[in-house]
């Protein structure tokens, strides 16, 4: 009785043992079914602030200048003058450069960009006028100076211009070449000679 | 079973002692092998921190003066387990698997997209504009960039019987991920939000 006893034990430590093995090796092939997975998930976020990037005249910090020389060819001196009369009725587009010595013809590059909707540009000259010691040369808008192309460039002193965003938002303008056009035949009474000058500032923003 | 038909004195140990071996069986069969921070785990895919609580988030803060340029942004946020300059931990567990080859797939088909309507609109941002780089090589090294679908390979592993994993933590694969955003957009203004389904799967 007691040796059966013992080998029945034995047998059930033996079958329970292997009825728990095989439990456990069930689970190990768990994915014999329907396969193991698992996921997680990252959100990523991206945050792009307004900006607007304006840019008139050549790349840096430069401030280019353009200038009119209104001097007669040849110059005027006290020996009889067989030159030309100055001129007082035409525009003056030649004999502009910058500060750099390329000469350009007055053209000045323009770059505008902005990822802020609607985008205006403003020309403010410094004192409205152009100034020489107590003298100056007031700047009539759209008049003393000219501005082209005037789908881009505003009148100095003048009303803002206004660019439209594309559908996303954007703004993007350039142009090759401003051009600047001084006007003597507009300005009365006419000037003192000198050198007049005067610092025209251009503001970007977005409304 | 010949046990069963014994008729003895000592029936009745045996026939308690049977029933509490039957009982154990259920507790392991019936782990739920796919809750994630169960001890029973066989497999588990952690992108982030190791708490638990939700998905992690991360930001790509775009300087204004260099919108558009090219010049990658690096995110900036650091989740825990970081480890330095990669700041997002990726860990793949796989406990104690048959043979077989267990895979991590991607899924960046949903486009970051503008949350901020009034500024970006519709404005959406490819995935794959989101690159990485990885510290080791040992995970999400099959792929340097979201391909912006799904089903994307990122790492796979092969288990053999001949390669038993250590009996408490099995194969893991760990690793430390840096992102960066491409930045070679002119983007509206905005916030743009995203999220990537990573799914392991061993067949």
């Amino acid at each position: 009785m007691r040796h059966n006893l013992k080998a029945i034990l034995a047998r059930l430590l033996v079958i329970s043992g292997l009825l728990c093995w095989g439990a456990g090796h069930a689970q190990t092939h768990w994915s014999s079914g329907a396969g193991l997975h698992a996921s997680a998930s990252l959100r990523l976020a991206v945050v792009v602030p307004r900006i607007v990037i304006l840019r008139v005249g050549h790349p840096g910090s430069f401030v280019d200048e353009i200038s009119w020389d209104a001097t007669p060819a040849p110059a005027i001196t006290d020996a009889i003058y067989n030159g030309s009369i100055p001129p007082d009725s035409a525009t003056l587009p030649y004999a502009v450069h910058d500060t750099i010595g390329n000469p350009n013809n007055g053209m000045i590059s323009f770059k505008l960009w902005s990822n802020a909707g609607t985008t205006i540009l403003r020309a403010v000259a410094a004192n409205n006028a152009l100034v020489d010691g107590p003298n100056s040369i007031p700047i009539v808008p759209g008049q003393t100076i000219t501005t082209t192309p005037t789908t881009t460039n505003p009148v100095i002193d003048g009303p803002a211009k206004s660019f439209a965003a594309n559908a996303q938002g954007i703004v993007y303008k350039q142009s090759s070449g401003w051009k600047f056009v001084y006007h003597p035949d507009t300005v009365s009474p006419p000037p003192a000679a000198g050198t007049y000058t005067t610092v025209v500032t251009y503001t970007a923003s977005t409304p | 079973m010949a046990f069963l038909l014994y008729n003895g004195p000592m029936k009745r140990f045996f026939f308690i002692f049977f029933a509490m071996a039957m009982v154990s069986l259920p507790v392991s069969a019936s782990a739920d092998v796919k809750t994630l921070g169960d001890r029973a785990l066989k497999l588990r895919i952690r992108v982030g921190d190791n708490l638990q609580t939700g998905v992690n988030s991360i930001s790509f803060q775009v300087p204004g003066l260099q919108l558009g340029s090219g010049t990658p942004v690096v995110s900036t946020t650091t989740l825990d387990g970081a480890s330095g300059i990669y700041k997002v931990r990726v860990v793949l567990d796989n406990r104690r698997l048959p043979t077989g080859t267990a895979r991590l797939t991607a899924d960046s088909s949903t486009p970051l997209a503008c949350v901020t309507t009034s500024t970006c609109g519709a404005t959406t941002i490819p995935f794959n504009k989101i690159s990485w780089s990885v510290r080791d090589g040992d995970n999400f090294e099959l792929a340097s960039q979201f391909s912006g679908g799904a089903g994307q390979l990122l790492h796979q592993q092969t288990v053999t019987d001949t390669s038993p994993p250590d009996p408490r933590k099995g194969w893991r694969y760990r690793d430390y991920v840096q992102f960066r955003y491409a930045n070679d957009l002119f983007l509206p203004a905005g916030s743009y939000r995203g999220r990537v389904l990573f799914r392991a799967d061993h067949p």
